[in-house]
């Protein structure tokens, strides 16, 4: 892993991102009229100072572990530790999965998605047993059900497929 | 005085008023614990129950509801770092901890103290308080809301010890975020790309299931496991303790209590500040302020009683003149209109009775609540020993439909999506996310009261200075940011003290 | 004094006595041929639970659908974002066969539109269904305010601006305050954002501004609790003792100004299905239920036919883009 300032590359990523987000929240902000963007300009630019001492404080040298300690002691407990390749995919593959639970229940509605995202997570991503899956999606799905559409008199979104709307 | 009180309580002392009361309870404890539905979603789909009730009736429907939602948010705050209602978020921050070391009983009764006891001293000051309501209300302006949201910002700043750095920024991320949308003084639309969604900018409660379940469902998935870390130690039984607990930290319930009656009855301001506010003051002065966040009892006493007592004192605006502080109140005062009661100063003269019945309903609502949260606990608290892998889909599913439910729009699940994982990258790069929440809160109405400010002192400062609420106000602002700094300064001072003199040397 | 029940002089009670006669007949001869309505209709409501909109369409929901020839329920359903844009677009997009209806804060969705908002389409293309409400403005200040008069405003214009209360810009009665300032010459400077009229009329009681144009029914409250007076009113003939009017201000464009509450279907709507709809919309107002609730919440009610309410449309939207130049500022 590369390194810079005696920290690797990959600790300043957090920072270097809200230094980006920060620069194009402002260049966004300056275009509005005078008095729209005086709290935005105002709080880009605080962002960007935060975003250059936390870039700065990640740094592995005196300098940077001083002004760690001043202002956010709680990280220098924080060891260096050789980064989860296993954890990272596994988040990322969840966060992935939740992605597609969403783009279903977008188009094809809850009550097309609920059942099909319960029995697929808890039988092929959860290695649960077909009966546990049966039950478990059977109960989620009535509770759901019931309380928004008998209880609640909710109707439940259809999926933009089958009429829903934005 | 007393005979006005009294006639209140006695109206509802009939079958029908009790019968619906219970009804709006058990319903608002349904949609607390559900993330996303909570009591404005609960009372907006009650509203056509309520044709052809007596005012009273539907008072007291209105009133189950209000009264137990708060309660039903504590349970899913606590068992599945799920906030019910934006307010509960707060509970989340020690409650689920608890829950992971087992001790969901202690918790759950620690709540459900707070949250009685809290609606006691609330109803208590709202009886005092509402015949100097219109005094009380016309005391706070654009002024004082600028500086009550400083002091929120400065509060929570303040109380994330170790992490101020990263706290400031989790904190200007969140105003970053509040800056999205229809600009409420000049009319301009910020942020939005063109999308209309946007327009009423990032919604709250789809913010903060995101931040919360979702993030915390996602890790729960890769750590895997049940979430009461070892199963041995669920004490389901601790619920008494837990009532225990909260008279033994009493001064934390007095301070959160009025914190949440203070906050409650000024308009706009809300649950979500009341509870982080006193959460954050309680952090302040605690002899032990590196335990919150880990599990610490006081941190959910603290929000829960401010919660409560904020639901009573939110009536003072709302029937005084008509101004609801939060989603919720304005759907009951949709239910107020309906049936004839039109809010403003005549009300409090021409319909006592109804009203002091409505108080008496949300007190008694908001204990009963808490007692049957207890008597659920137990078939409750087992959720935390359900494997990862039925527990995270089944929450999130219900999440994510919670989310959409709460005003059925469909884009609030891709910000609960978004949401999720920005809580989770908080979460694994210690971010803290209370400043986000109370930023998010109180970023748009901060620059719309600075600039009304302004606009009402021809641009002067002074007029900070020169109103006696303001001035007081700002002090506790300075007082609240120079306190980590003061304690570190005397932290410091009192350790070289004490260390001996050759090495002071 | 308080505005309330139902505003009708005999030419409109005529008017609506034969409508709702002609339209029981026609949408029973048509509803029977056609079958509308064979299920439940939605009625869209632009803004969130709670609010002045959500309680007029609530009030009426039921009395409408006992008026309808077939047993429908009418269901309220509240459509909120983008400052009621997003109502107005979901109803230009639906299918044109009476099963869908909206209020519109048509005002505001003509001013949305003036600022560059998020509506898609012309306002005007919709189909006018019927009114709910007509509301007039009225120039308020607090009680112990000493200005008595429009004559008191005027001078205190030439010696700084007057500083008037609204709610946010994209609000009618901001464009109210804009329009009403500049008809009667007070210089003004204009403290927006305070949320909805009971928040600005609380402004004004505190002192952060000297005076507020708002709605009458929305100021009847206060100043019956005499926290409020009235210095003026829009109407052509004030209905509150003592205060003036545009007649007496000789300022006559002022009654143009008028908050509406019309009902609206998607473009294309087929004329005996607009006319079922309008002839139980008018009936439903004069269902006693809704004239009791109306008397004592202090509503506005204002029946007019799809004809009148089109017609009424097409004033406001002239009226409106008379005025497009001083709206678009801020």
């Amino acid at each position: 892993m590369p390194r810079l300032f005696g920290a690797p590359l990959t600790a300043y990523v957090p920072a270097a991102v809200l230094w980006v987000l920060a620069l194009g929240f402002l260049s966004i902000g300056a275009t509005f009229e005078p008095q729209s963007r005086t709290m935005p300009l105002l709080i880009g630019r605080a962002m960007l100072v935060l975003a250059t001492l936390d870039l700065v404080s990640r740094a592995g040298t005196s300098w940077g572990r001083a002004l760690l300690k001043w202002l956010n002691p709680a990280a220098l407990q924080a060891t260096e530790s050789t980064p989860d390749k296993a954890a990272f995919r596994a988040e990322l593959f969840y966060i992935l999965w939740i992605a597609v639970f969403v783009a279903t229940l977008i188009w094809l509605g809850v009550f097309v998605a609920t059942p099909l995202f319960l029995a697929m997570s808890l039988n092929l991503v959860g290695r649960r047993s077909l009966t546990e899956t049966v039950v478990v999606t059977l109960i989620v799905s009535a509770f759901v059900w019931t309380l928004f559409t008998l209880v609640l008199h909710l109707p439940l979104f259809p999926g933009l497929l089958f009429g829903g709307q934005w | 005085m007393l005979d006005v009180w009294l006639s209140g309580f006695e109206s509802l002392l009939h079958v029908q008023e009790l019968v619906f009361l219970t009804v709006g309870m058990a319903v608002g404890l349904i949609a607390g614990v559900v993330p996303g539905l909570g009591p404005t979603t609960a009372l907006a789909l009650l509203i056509p129950l309520t044709y052809g009730m007596q005012p009273i009736t539907a008072l007291a429907l209105s009133a189950g509801v209000m009264g137990a939602a708060p309660m039903g948010g504590s349970i899913a705050a606590i068992l599945l770092n799920a906030p019910g209602a934006a307010p509960n978020a707060a509970t989340c921050l020690d409650g689920y901890p608890l829950s992971q070391q087992g001790k969901a009983g202690l918790a759950i009764g620690a709540a459900a103290s707070a949250n009685s006891i809290g609606g006691i001293i609330g109803t208590v000051s709202v009886l005092l308080v509402l015949p100097l309501a219109k005094q009380l209300i016309l005391l706070f302006g654009p002024p004082e809301f600028f500086l009550l949201g400083m002091l929120g910002l400065a509060v929570v700043a303040s109380a994330s010890r170790g992490k101020m750095l990263r706290a400031l920024v989790a904190g200007v991320f969140g105003l970053m975020i509040s800056c999205v949308g229809y600009d409420q003084v000049t009319g301009v639309v910020r942020y939005t790309f063109g999308i209309p969604y946007l327009w009423d900018g990032i919604h709250l409660v789809p913010a903060l299931i995101g931040l919360f379940a979702v993030a915390e469902m996602i890790n729960l998935w890769v750590k895997g496991g049940t979430i009461a870390k070892d199963a041995r130690n669920v004490k389901i039984t601790r619920m008494m303790a837990g009532l225990i607990e909260t008279f033994r930290h009493w001064p934390t319930v007095l301070r959160g209590s009025l914190i949440g009656t203070v906050i409650g009855a000024i308009p706009g301001a809300g649950g979500v500040v009341a509870a982080f506010v006193s959460y954050s003051m309680t952090v302040q002065v605690s002899k032990n302020p590196d335990s919150f966040g880990k599990g610490n009892i006081q941190g959910v006493i603290a929000p829960e009683a401010a919660i409560n007592a904020k639901d009573s004192s939110s009536l003072i605006p709302t029937l005084a003149f008509g101004i609801p502080g939060s989603a919720e109140m304005a759907v009951f005062l949709g239910i107020l209109v309906l049936h004839g009661l039109q809010p403003g100063p005549l009300l409090l003269i021409q319909n006592q009775t109804q009203i002091y019945g409505l108080i008496w309903a949300l007190t008694a609502a908001c204990i009963l609540a808490s007692c049957l949260g207890l008597l659920l606990t137990r078939p409750l608290a087992r959720v935390t020993l359900l494997p990862s892998t039925i527990l995270v889909p089944s929450v999130l599913t219900v999440a994510l439909i919670g989310s959409w439910a709460v005003d059925q729009t469909i884009e609030n699940v891709i910000v609960t999506l978004a949401f999720g994982v920005i809580g989770h990258l908080m979460s694994r790069l210690d971010y803290p996310r209370l400043p986000i929440v109370i930023s998010l809160v109180l970023g748009s109405t901060i620059e719309r009261d600075f600039f009304q400010s302004m606009m009402i002192a021809d641009g002067s400062w002074r007029i900070f200075l020169t109103r006696p609420v303001s001035l007081i106000l700002l002090a506790l602002v300075v007082l609240a940011l120079a306190a980590t700094p003061g304690r570190v300064a005397l932290g410091w001072g009192s350790a070289r003290l004490r260390r001996p003199r050759k090495e002071r040397a | 004094m308080r505005r309330t029940g139902l505003m009708l002089n005999r030419r409109q009670l005529i008017a609506s006595a034969g409508l709702i006669g002609a339209g029981t007949l026609l949408g029973t001869r048509h509803a029977a041929a056609a079958g509308f309505p064979e299920r439940d209709i939605t009625f869209m409501i632009p803004y969130p639970p709670g609010g002045a909109y959500d309680e007029y369409v609530r009030a009426i929901a039921q009395p409408m659908a006992k008026a309808l020839p077939s047993k429908v329920s009418v269901v309220p359903d509240n459509v909120a974002g983008a400052g009621g844009a997003r109502a107005a677009n979901i109803l230009y997009r639906a299918k044109p066969d009476g099963y869908t209806i909206s209020v519109l804060n048509a005002v505001g969705l003509l001013l949305l539109k003036l600022k560059g908002g998020t509506i898609g389409f012309n306002i005007n293309e919709l189909t006018w269904i019927g009114n709910l409400a007509r509301d007039q403005y009225a120039l308020v200040v607090a009680e112990k305010s000493k200005i008595r008069s429009i004559a008191d405003l005027q001078k205190m214009s030439r010696a700084r601006p007057v500083k008037f209360i609204a709610p946010g810009p994209q609000t009618t009665s901001y464009a109210a305050t804009l329009i009403g300032t500049h008809l009667l010459d007070i210089r003004k400077e204009v403290i927006t954002g305070y949320r909805g009229a009971s928040a600005s009329l609380v402004a004004v009681m505190r002192g952060d501004g000297d005076a507020a144009i708002l709605t009458l029914p929305a100021v009847s409250q206060m100043v019956a609790g005499k926290l409020i007076r009235v210095v003026a009113t829009f109407e052509k003939t004030s209905s509150i003792k003592g205060a003036e009017d545009a007649t007496t201000l000789n300022k006559p464009d002022l009654a143009q100004i008028i908050e509406l509450r019309p009902v609206a279907g998607p473009a294309h709507l087929a004329p005996d299905v607009t006319a079922t709809l309008s002839a139980a919309l008018i009936k439903a107002m004069h269902d006693p239920g809704v004239t009791g609730w109306a008397q004592k919440a202090g509503a506005t009610l204002d029946p007019l036919s799809a004809e009148e309410t089109t017609r009424l449309m097409h004033e406001q939207s002239a009226f409106i883009k008379r005025w497009a130049g001083l709206l678009s500022q801020t």
